[in-house]
């Protein structure tokens, strides 16, 4: 079952990538290595937009921290969006991940905290 | 009178997971419990599955059950395995990682969490009340 799907676009000198749908241990992996494939074609910020996503577990939350680790030693900086309403914020927040990542409220201005926003 | 009890048996694998967040997501909200506290209860009860099929059967064949039941004032909800439990490696695969931080969220999300353990497999039994929502 295709459980979420990524939305990307380039603004700024950053990319954007909304993840909509779920995140769970089935799919964490792959849409981990889709974001990873994706960052390829940025040249500074990277995105990872979960104002929509539904849901989050503690497998895509490992799956954001890795991403940490696979794309700032490439030179990128990871930055989520996720608005204080948004359906997995209340996990995020419980699992501390915006001591791993920078989090913003918004996606510009988490493109500021990424080095790619205007 | 709203729900009656919620049951579900299926295999124990994460392919299983979005189907117990679906369905378990459309009975509490026929229970009456409001969209935040239920998104709380699904998310832990998910956490739960995923532990049960990461580390109850090593071969993955295994199956899971879910229970949940509407009281006044609280949702009572269970996960049972009925593998034995593995204690995680010395050198732990990243899903084994993905536990410890499971049962942090299902801590931080439900207000009672009690894990059982016994030769029959693993029970996780967990609570939320609900506060302001009115019994239906």
């Amino acid at each position: 079952m295709d459980l979420a799907r990524l939305d990307t676009r380039a603004r700024d000198s950053c990319l954007v990538v909304r993840v909509q749908g779920e995140v769970d241990a089935s799919n964490a992996s792959a849409i981990g290595d889709e974001i990873v494939a994706e960052a390829v074609s940025c040249r500074a910020g990277l995105v990872v937009d979960l104002t929509d996503t539904e849901y989050v577990d503690s497998a895509g939350i490992r799956m954001l921290f890795s991403l940490r680790s696979r794309l700032d030693l490439g030179g990128h900086r990871v930055c989520l969006a996720v608005p204080a309403q948004s359906p997995t914020r209340k996990v995020l927040d419980l699992a501390e991940v915006r001591q791993v990542i920078p989090l913003a409220e918004t996606v510009d201005e988490a493109m500021k905290l990424s080095g790619g926003g205007r | 009178m709203g729900a009656g009890p919620f049951q579900l048996e299926l295999p124990a694998n994460a392919g299983s997971l979005a189907r117990v967040r679906h369905e378990l997501a459309r009975w509490l909200d026929a229970s009456g419990v409001g969209r935040r506290q239920a998104r709380d209860v699904v998310a832990a009860c998910s956490e739960a599955c995923a532990n049960a099929a990461e580390h109850a059967y090593s071969a993955g064949t295994g199956r899971m059950r879910v229970e949940a039941v509407r009281e006044r004032g609280r949702v009572v909800l269970s996960v049972r395995d009925f593998g034995a439990w593995r204690e995680p490696s010395a050198d732990p695969r990243p899903a084994e990682l993905d536990r410890g931080r499971g049962f942090m969220l299902m801590n931080g999300l439900m207000d009672a969490v009690d894990v059982a353990r016994n030769a029959g497999g693993t029970k996780v039994a967990m609570s939320r009340d609900l506060e302001g929502t009115p019994v239906p």
